[in-house]
This record gives structure tokens, C-alpha cells and sequence, in this order.
């Protein structure tokens, strides 16, 4: 089998929105080791973006078990139009801890629902993986959860840097509902209607900004806005990867 | 590399007003069900809630771990390090709030939770605590105040985690290194390398 | 990572205390027995330990940074995942270190305000480039290498929270050496361009990890305090000795030549020979080898090394900007809880 028949294969793609969201999560966060605000919550942080990184290995072994392929070929080896995350993931923070704070929470509240209906699947090993995967995503939602609440209701100055930021990646946040192929936007494999969990994503993230002192308004994109998860990626996406893969494309070799 | 990283960064002539240290915690986390809580370490957080979180992901990620116990420093009393073991003596007593104690086999070592004792107050909680947990070696007893000692719940939090955690483990490595080793060097050559490595329980 | 031969200079240190009292102090630790923060002890060793705790600390902390550049490119699932909590640990090591000094008498705040103005100092391995990413698999071999000696005998110092500390630390070491073991051998048996990359990475670290234990004691450094008082427990020399006997071996056995460099001042090789004096006496089982540029030592320890400048501008960076976090999160408010 080949990379292309998994790009081909609906339920890969899906997989693959998922897997794809967690390891661009991941590696941005990663990145803020060492320089977080706070020593201990920098090891959470931390722990936290291995934690996704490691969620995105799972998958990808998922993958890579149906496939016969190798995970670090699926990670590392696609041109970037075959990535499904969406591209809220990859703005960049420019440094702003309220920025990284808010868009992890967006994207958890929504890995939160999204893997609760990906393990219904009928798959045993897709399935169990997604179980196992679901405590740990509770943690992290609940932590982001707190630390929004913390940051709205801190000071007025922490008030206003995380109103700024909600207000700087609330337009994006509707790119997470955009299904990895049109085909998938009205099937059950998508595991849902579209509209019914952006409407229980937007009753929780409000539920959450209320008590945090903090306001949104999000929007659910149009169907035809083509982004992210179908492959047409923002520059800064495309930046990040070429990161990612800096040195293995700058040495192809069997092993690292 | 993220911009941060590479920028040539122009630093102020003053720094932002200093901001006090938090609130002192000291943590203890467990292996397994049923067994004694073990000190682990400190955290600084402004509250129990963020205290006990971060215990999870700094001191609850080293090995398997299924609970964490927590108290403020303040919060203990120390009674003296002894260089020999406590005697044991017949104070009484059960007048009192209850007291959590924990005790210390040699100086040096880490504190684990021993039980409970009543006492009007802490210099009398160390004096019962010294009597009832006195065993032949334990050198020192610490008590906190019941109500101010703080847990993990079962349902709270998963603490280690399921997925596989061996990329951040010595022993994730240890089979294919000495593979790899001992394609280039004969076995007698790597046993003796490997000497001065750590080994790695707790 | 490690803290260094003993970064407290000795001789601004006056002992003044009463003789009784510092004669049991001294015969505690000769017996064997660990100090704990209750017990009585010299205002100068109180200083002292103080002073290497934060040291420890500050490198742990400033660590963190030369292979945090390289989390976001390393080149497979496991090495991404393996340099991020190998960084997360040294965090973690920085936050266990500064406890100790907290307890001691000095504010988390205020040691880490000292270090972003350059008013105290942290170890100097950290103030040379990673230009590759074998730069890593480098650090984690021959730096880590480096440090796990020197950590296990100060795992055998005499004050408690110091040494309760070094046990944790150096559980996490271990995970950090086998990992940067794990990507030397893969380097150095992969491709023409792998091979040469950790040749070249291994040409800058091998004169910095020689120079890790800090230069040759005085000759009667046992009798100062900090040996007398087993804050430091075996002299550099000594420790650099260990450390060329089982690395020089391994590496050549892997197919590295170990070099003599002269680097310009970004710390990049300029020209190299092979260092004739790697020789092993089978008498002694010592391997004689070439000293480090001492004068480059004390040139970038006092602040003109290829990064010194860099370092500190990127953590007081860090500082400055989570200022506003940090004030958020000691007012102690939490959201009110959000309605049913």
C-alpha cells in the first residue's frame, strides 16, 4: 500500500484531521519549554504538548498498521496539501502566553468532542486507541480550562491581553469544523452532524469565557470555504512543516 | 526555530516589578494503591488546585504514580533529627484534632506517611506521634493538621500516563544502545563502559 | 545538567563562628551524617550552599535554551518526543534546585532577577552555539556524560535537601544520557553526511566537556571548606581523568578522531588536527590527552563567549514577558465555576 491510497481512504482522513491537529499542536507548544512564565507551569505545558505529540504518534501507528507504512514517513514525508489540520493551529503566537493559552483551550474543547465520536467508530483498534487517548485530553481541557479562567479574571490587565487574544483567533476557530474531504461533510462517517457539535463546542467555550470574565463571537464557516483540513494551507502552516522537516529533508536518511 | 529563538533580542533597563514566590508545597506521591505516600519534592502554586496539578505533571510523570498528597510547608511541624532511632515512649493521649504524621527511616531519606494521631496541638501531636510510630528506626516525625492535607481523588485525574511513556525512560533505550554497542565493541569493552551509568529506580 | 567545581569563591568566605560548635559541625559530616535544614551550621556554609544550589540552578535553567532551539526540527517521532522532555526536565531540575535555595533564604524571584542581569552565573558549557543537530546528540552524550559523574559524587555530600535533590535529578540523567548515546550511534553509523555532521559537532563539544569539571584545584582543596564539608567531594582533575578514560575509547571505537581545535570567536572550528596524545598507559589504565584552552575558559566565562550575550537576552526575555502571568496568578482568582 502506499501514501496514496491513504490520503484516498475517507476514515484515513479523518484519522488524520485528528493526528495532524495534535502534532502541530503539539510542536508549537513544544517549543515554549524552557521559556514559559512560570516554572511549574512550564513543565505542565511541556507535558502536555508531548502528551499531543505522543496522541499523534498513535494515530499515525494506527495508519501506519493499516497502510504498511512507516509513522515518521506519515509525520514528516507528505507535501504540505496533504496535511488535514486546520490552520487556527499554526498561527503564530508571536510570544503571547494568552495567545498559546487560548488557542490550545479552542482546539482541546473541540479534540474533546471530536474523539468521543471518533471512538464510536466500528474499528476495535481505532476505537481503543481513541479510549485510551480520551482521560488524557480531559486533563488537558481542564487544566486550559482553569487557566482561562485564571487569566480572565486575574487582573484587568491579564483580562484585557486574553480578550485580545480571543478576539485575534476567534475568526479562525470556525476552521476546525471544515470536514478533511466534502464528501465526508454529510455521512456518518464523519461521525456527527457538523452543525450539532459546533453548537455544543459553542455552548461550552461560552460557558467557560462567562465565568472568566471574557466575550466571543465565533462564527461556522461557510461549507465552500476550502482551508486547511482539504489542503489549502495558510502560509504559516506550510513555514511551520518546512521547520518540522528541516533536517531530515536537509539528509534523507533510514534513520535518526 | 521559533522567531523568539533566533531574534538578536534588545532587553529594557529595568526588569518588571518583582513578584513574591507562591504559596510553599511540599508533595508526596504513591506507586500503588494502599501503599504509603513517599515525598517527592516542592511546588510553588497559589492554590491546592493548581498545587496538585503541577505535582501530576512534575513529580507524578517519573514512574508509574496513582495519587498525590500535599500540604503547605507552614503547615508542618518537624519534630528534632535524631541520629539514632526514635525510643519509643508511652506518651497518651487522644484528646484533640487529628493530626497526620509522617516519618523519616534515616536522615537523608524521604518521609512517608505513617497514620494519624489526636492532639491538642503540634509540640503534643510529635510527642504522641514519636510514642506510637517509634519502630527501631524511624529518626524523625513531621505532623500536619488533618484538614490541612490535601489528596488526589481516584476519578480527579489520571496521573501516568497510557500511552507509551518509554521515549522519556533510561530503559526505553537501554536494549537498542547495547545493541548498537555491541555491533561496534566486544561485550567485555561496553560492560565496562557501561559501568558509570546511573541506574534507574527511585 | 551539573553544577560546576565549586562556583563560590572560597576566599571572601571568613568562618566565623563558635569553634564548639563548628568542631560538631565538622565531625557530623566526617561521621557521615547528612545536614538538614533545622540543624545548626556555619553562616558560611549556609551562604555557600546556598550560592551552588542557585548555580545548579541557573545552569539547569539556561540549559534548557541551546537544545530547546532544535525541539522543533529534530527528525523523528521519538527524538521530538525525547528532546522536549529532555528540556522539560532541566526546567524541572532548575525548579527542585531554586527550592533549595528558597529554603536556605532567597526568593525564587530574586534568584532568577540575579541571574537575567548577569549577577550570578551559571555553568559555561552553555555559553557555546548548536549550529547542527548533532549538536544535541553531542550535548546529550558527552555534556550529560559529563555531568551524571559529577552529580553522583555530589549525590554523596552531606546536606540533605542538596543530595535528596541529586538523587532525583540524576534519575532523569540517565534517561538524557541513553537517549544522546542512542543518536551518537545512530549518527555516527548512517550516512556520509550523518557521520559528518557528528564529527564536526563532536570536534566543538569534546574541548568543552573537557573543560566541564572546571580547571585543576589548588593544592590543598581538600582542606577548604567546600571538600572539608563534602560540598564538593572529588577535585576536577580527577573527574576530567574518569571522564577521558571512558569517553575517549568510546568514541574512537565509534569511529570519531578526536581533534585538537582552534575555534574563532562564534565557537566554530576554524582548523583541527588529530590530538596525538590520545594514548592509553596500560600501567595505569589512564589515557594521557591534550588539555583544553584554559585562557578561552576564563575568556567566555567572564562573559565573552560566543553566547553569552544571546543566553541571557532570550531568558530575561522570557522574564519580562511573562511578567503579566505571573502577577494574574498570584492574586490566587480562580473563574467562577461556569453555570450548569
Amino acid at each position: 500500500m502506499t501514501m496514496q491510497d491513504m490520503m484516498k481512504d475517507p476514515l484515513a482522513n479523518i484519522v488524520l484531521m485528528h493526528a495532524d491537529d495534535k502534532l502541530m499542536l503539539g510542536h508549537i507548544q513544544s517549543d515554549w519549554t524552557g521559556l514559559a512564565p512560570i516554572l511549574e507551569e512550564d513543565i505542565a505545558a511541556s507535558s502536555m504538548s508531548q502528551d499531543d505529540l505522543s496522541h499523534a504518534l498513535v494515530l499515525y501507528e494506527y495508519l501506519a498498521k493499516r497502510f504498511e507504512l512507516d509513522t515518521d514517513t506519515i509525520a514528516f514525508e507528505r507535501e504540505p496539501a496533504d496535511y488535514r489540520c486546520c490552520d487556527l493551529i499554526t498561527i503564530p503566537d508571536e510570544f503571547d502566553w494568552a495567545a498559546a493559552v487560548v488557542k490550545r483551550w479552542l482546539v482541546a474543547t473541540f479534540t474533546a468532542m471530536s474523539l468521543e465520536r471518533l471512538a464510536t467508530i466500528e474499528d476495535d483498534d481505532l476505537s481503543a486507541r481513541c479510549n485510551r487517548l480520551i482521560p488524557e485530553q480531559a486533563i488537558h481541557l481542564r487544566h486550559l480550562n482553569a487557566w482561562v479562567q485564571r487569566l480572565g479574571r486575574g487582573t484587568e490587565e491579564s483580562n484585557t491581553r486574553m480578550q485580545a487574544a480571543i478576539d485575534l483567533l476567534a475568526p479562525s476557530s470556525g476552521m476546525l469544523f471544515e470536514p478533511p474531504d466534502a464528501s465526508l461533510a454529510d455521512t456518518e462517517s464523519f461521525c456527527c452532524g457538523r452543525e450539532e457539535m459546533y453548537d455544543q463546542w459553542l455552548a461550552a467555550t461560552h460557558a467557560t469565557l462567562a465565568s472568566a470574565a471574557l466575550r466571543s463571537a465565533f462564527e461556522l464557516p461557510s461549507r465552500s470555504d476550502i482551508g486547511g483540513r482539504r489542503g489549502r494551507h495558510a502560509d504559516h502552516f506550510i513555514e511551520q512543516q518546512a521547520e518540522m522537516t528541516e533536517v531530515r529533508r536537509a539528509e534523507p536518511a533510514p534513520a535518526w | 526555530m521559533s522567531k523568539v529563538r533566533q531574534q538578536d533580542l534588545t532587553v529594557g533597563d529595568t526588569l518588571p516589578d518583582p513578584t513574591p514566590d507562591s504559596r510553599h508545597w511540599v508533595i508526596y506521591t504513591r506507586k500503588r494503591a494502599g501503599v504509603p505516600f513517599k515525598w517527592a519534592g516542592y511546588i510553588d502554586a497559589p492554590d491546592v488546585e493548581l498545587a496538585l496539578q503541577y505535582a501530576r505533571e512534575h513529580y507524578g510523570l517519573d514512574e508509574a504514580c496513582v495519587g498525590i498528597l500535599t500540604h503547605e510547608h507552614e503547615d508542618a511541624t518537624d519534630g528534632p533529627y535524631e541520629h539514632e532511632p526514635l525510643a519509643a515512649s508511652d506518651a497518651s493521649g487522644d484528646d484533640g484534632d487529628p493530626w497526620t504524621v509522617l516519618t523519616l527511616n534515616r536522615r537523608g531519606g524521604t518521609h512517608v506517611t505513617a497514620g494519624t494521631v489526636r492532639a491538642p496541638n503540634a509540640a503534643t501531636a510529635i510527642e504522641r506521634a514519636s510514642a506510637t510510630f517509634a519502630d527501631g528506626r524511624i529518626r524523625n516525625v513531621r505532623v500536619v493538621p488533618a484538614n490541612k492535607i490535601y489528596e488526589t481523588t481516584a476519578d480527579d485525574m489520571v496521573i501516568w500516563r497510557h500511552h507509551d511513556m518509554s521515549y522519556k525512560l533510561a530503559r526505553g533505550y537501554s536494549k537498542v544502545v547495547r545493541a548498537k554497542w555491541t555491533r561496534i565493541r566486544d561485550t567485555k569493552a561496553y560492560e565496562q563502559y557501561q559501568q558509570e551509568d546511573i541506574g534507574e529506580h527511585f | 545538567m551539573s553544577g560546576a567545581a565549586n562556583p563560590v569563591s572560597t576566599s571572601d568566605v571568613t568562618i566565623t563562628c563558635d569553634p564548639e560548635q563548628l568542631a560538631a559541625f565538622e565531625q557530623r559530616i566526617a561521621d557521615g551524617v547528612l545536614i538538614e535544614p533545622g540543624d545548626w551550621m556555619p553562616p558560611a556554609y549556609r551562604k555557600m550552599m546556598l550560592g551552588m544550589a542557585e548555580h545548579h540552578a541557573n545552569s539547569e535553567i539556561i540549559g534548557a535554551l541551546p537544545e530547546g532551539e532544535w525541539i522543533t526540527r529534530a527528525p523523528s517521532m521519538l527524538r521530538k518526543l525525547a528532546l522536549t522532555a529532555k528540556v522539560q526536565d532541566e526546567v524541572g531540575h532548575g525548579q527542585m534546585l531554586y527550592r533549595v535555595s528558597q529554603e536556605l533564604g532567597k526568593s525564587r524571584d530574586d534568584m532568577l532577577r540575579d541571574l537575567v542581569t548577569g549577577k550570578t552565573k551559571y555553568h559555561n558549557c552553555f555559553n557555546y552555539p548548536c549550529p547542527t543537530w548533532a549538536d544535541i546528540a553531542m550535548i546529550q552524550w558527552l555534556i550529560d556524560g559529563a555531568a551524571i559523574m559529577n552529580q553522583k559524587t555530589l549525590a554523596e555530600g552531606a546536606y540533605g535537601p542538596y543530595v535528596r535533590t541529586m538523587n532525583r535529578i540524576n534519575m532523569e540523567e540517565a534517561f538524557h544520557f541513553k537517549s544522546g548515546e542512542d543518536m551518537v550511534l545512530t549518527l555516527m553509523s548512517g550516512t556520509k553526511g550523518q557521520k559528518e555532521m557528528g564529527q564536526d559537532a563532536f570536534d566543538r563539544w569534546w574541548p568543552i566537556s573537557l573543560m566541564f569539571f572546571g580547571p585543576a584545584d589548588k593544592p590543598d582543596t581538600e582542606n577548604l571548606p567546600p571538600m572539608r564539608w563534602r560540598m564538593k567531594i572529588e577535585r576536577n582533575d580527577s573527574l576530567r581523568q574518569r571522564f577521558v578514560n571512558r569517553f575517549a575509547p568510546a568514541a574512537m571505537d565509534m569511529g570519531l578522531i578526536i581533534h585538537v581545535c582552534e575555534k574563532d570567536e562564534h565557537g566554530m572550528v576554524t582548523s583541527r588536527k588529530r590530538d596525538e596524545s590520545i594514548v592509553l598507559d596500560e600501567a595505569t589504565g589512564n589515557w594521557s590527552f591534550t588539555e583544553p584552552d584554559w585562557d578561552e575558559f576564563w575568556r567566555v566565562i567572564r562573559g565573552n563567549g560566543p553566547c553569552n550575550a544571546h543566553r541571557l537576552a532570550l531568558r530575561r526575555f522570557s522574564y519580562e514577558q511573562g511578567a503579566w502571568v505571573r502577577r494574574a496568578v498570584g492574586t490566587g482568582v480562580v473563574g467562577t465555576p461556569p453555570a450548569a
